[in-house]
């Protein structure tokens, strides 16, 4: 049946205020012309009611929901039996393909960014399943859904550590100015500043490009780089607490005391220098866990003999004989 | 979509359990999350606890599929630990009356039915308002979920309420001809138009 523009309103008006005498009155003339009218309005109505009991499906995720079971699911199935987790990582992979061809066909492709302020953090979800948790003063930009071979995200600034969904066909990567990281399915932190930028692999295998045309090197798991961008040199150095900021542990194995500083200076946004007989060869072992700057410092203290001394807004790490 | 429609019984769903099946368990998780979300949330009202309660549910069952064998029908067996399981976790903040669980433990199948379809018909309205042109969609939001006023919309949008009663009148015909006429909403044979007539 075919109802006017003006009849619909005048149902949405009543729906709204019921208690409009004279929109009560309009609308029951117009109900009373005929059993038809009179069913329009009932269901306009219940759909009306219905449509807000579904108010809560807005506040979740449902996709997000989906592929966080999947990836919860533990295995049953009898470990030896290598062609039905053959078949089961196929069936994964489709499962993906279905869930990324049904964004696709439902979206089209939208640039959207993240940026956090400070002492604040935050974590993006991607269409892909992917999560990317951003450290204070970052900025991320990524696309709504994917519809490239490539699934492509831009680092303009700061810090994030990046949990990659494996999808061999459609390789992540993440480009930050000249530079850019490809993975298949992995995770690894990203610190980028204005002058270097800070690659540490946690699991997986990495590839970083420096800039077009350069050389591109490949990072396996708990291997970092450092890249300093005006002078184009790649660093490479042992991965040690790139991700800290996200897990709030520092860990050191056998590490010089400069780099100790050095981390701890970046951890707790404070300047540490060391002093003292500087040509000692010394080495820390240690693991902190949430601590305190102070807290760290007295652990420090109490276990290596440590002295600290606080001069204007450098705190000196005094080397123990 | 795959089909898990065929999943009723618990023994069903112990095969595909213990053969690893975690796509066709996923499927089966998508064909009842929403629902069982809006039944959970009824008592819990927090979407986010909501989500956490259902998730849980299907997780324990995955990890421990042997008691299925006994159950007939599995709709039934999810909707009441989801409910319970919601109960429960109200009582530890509020002091709940006892007869409140077991009202959940006295549900029928066939008053679970009704539940499951009324369920279904908000999950599939809710995906069709999020079909609907960008601002019909957004007035029809703010009036539905959030509960505003036609004048608070206005005001907020800076449009007229003439235009706000127009976009809401447009956005009831459109998900009612969906209703009535989309083929898709009628798979599984279910009539949704009978269905609306039956809560008439």
């Amino acid at each position: 049946m075919i109802v006017n523009a003006e009849t619909q309103a005048l149902i949405a008006k009543f729906l709204d205020n019921p208690d409009d005498v004279e929109v009560s009155f309009q609308l029951a003339h117009w109900r009373s012309l005929s059993n038809e009218n009179e069913n329009y309005f009932q269901q306009l109505s219940e759909i009306w009611v219905m449509s807000s009991n579904g108010a809560v499906l807005d506040e979740i995720n449902e996709r997000k929901s989906v592929l966080e079971l999947n990836r919860s699911l533990p295995n049953h199935a009898n470990q030896k039996n290598i062609v039905l987790k053959w078949i089961g990582s196929i069936a994964a992979i489709s499962l993906l393909s279905f869930v990324s061809y049904w964004a696709l066909s439902t979206k089209s492709e939208t640039l959207l960014t993240r940026s956090t302020h400070n002492g604040q953090t935050d974590s993006v979800f991607l269409a892909d399943g992917s999560k990317i948790m951003l450290a204070e003063n970052s900025t991320l930009i990524y696309p709504k859904v994917f519809n490239k071979n490539t699934r492509t995200v831009y680092l303009n600034k700061g810090k994030a550590f990046f949990l990659i969904f494996k999808d061999h066909k459609h390789p992540f990567k993440v480009i930050m100015k000249e530079s850019s990281v490809s993975v298949l399915g992995t995770s690894f932190n990203i610190a980028l500043s204005n002058n270097k930028i800070d690659l540490d692999v946690k699991t997986g295998v990495v590839s970083f490009l420096p800039y077009d045309k350069g050389k591109t090197s490949f990072l396996k798991a708990d291997e970092a780089i450092t890249y300093f961008i005006n002078s184009n040199r790649i660093v490479t150095r042992s991965s040690l607490n790139g991700d800290a900021w996200l897990t709030k542990n520092l860990v050191f194995v056998e590490a010089p005391l400069e780099d100790v500083c050095k981390q701890l200076s970046e951890y707790y946004h404070v300047d540490i220098k060391l002093s003292g007989d500087l040509m000692h060869d010394k080495k820390l072992n240690a693991d902190f866990k949430s601590n305190s700057l102070h807290e760290v410092l007295q652990i420090l203290n109490v276990t290596y003999g440590f002295k600290t001394k606080k001069i204007k807004d450098i705190i000196y790490l005094k080397i123990p004989n | 979509m795959k089909n898990v429609d065929n999943i009723e019984t618990g023994l069903e769903l112990q095969n595909v359990i213990i053969n690893n099946n975690t796509v066709a368990f996923t499927y089966f998780y998508k064909s009842y999350f929403s629902k069982l979300l809006l039944a959970s949330n009824s008592y819990l009202k927090d979407a986010a606890l909501a989500e956490e309660v259902v998730q849980n549910v299907f997780l324990k069952i995955w990890e421990n599929p042997y008691q299925l064998g006994e159950v007939k029908l599995v709709k039934p067996y999810f909707y009441r630990i989801v409910i319970n399981l919601s109960l429960n976790s109200l009582k530890r903040k509020k002091s709940l009356d006892q007869h409140h669980l077991k009202i959940a433990n006295q549900l029928t199948d066939d008053e679970i039915d009704i539940l499951d379809e009324e369920n279904e018909v908000i999950a599939l309205l809710h995906s069709e308002i999020d079909k609907l042109p960008a601002q019909c969609k957004k007035i029809f939001k703010l009036s539905r979920f959030e509960g505003q006023k036609y004048k608070q919309i206005a005001t907020q949008l800076n449009i007229s309420e003439k235009t706000v009663e127009n976009h809401i009148g447009n956005a009831l015909k459109i998900l009612r001809g969906r209703f009535l006429n989309d083929e898709t909403l009628n798979k599984k044979g279910k009539g949704y138009l009978k269905l609306i007539s039956i809560f008439l």
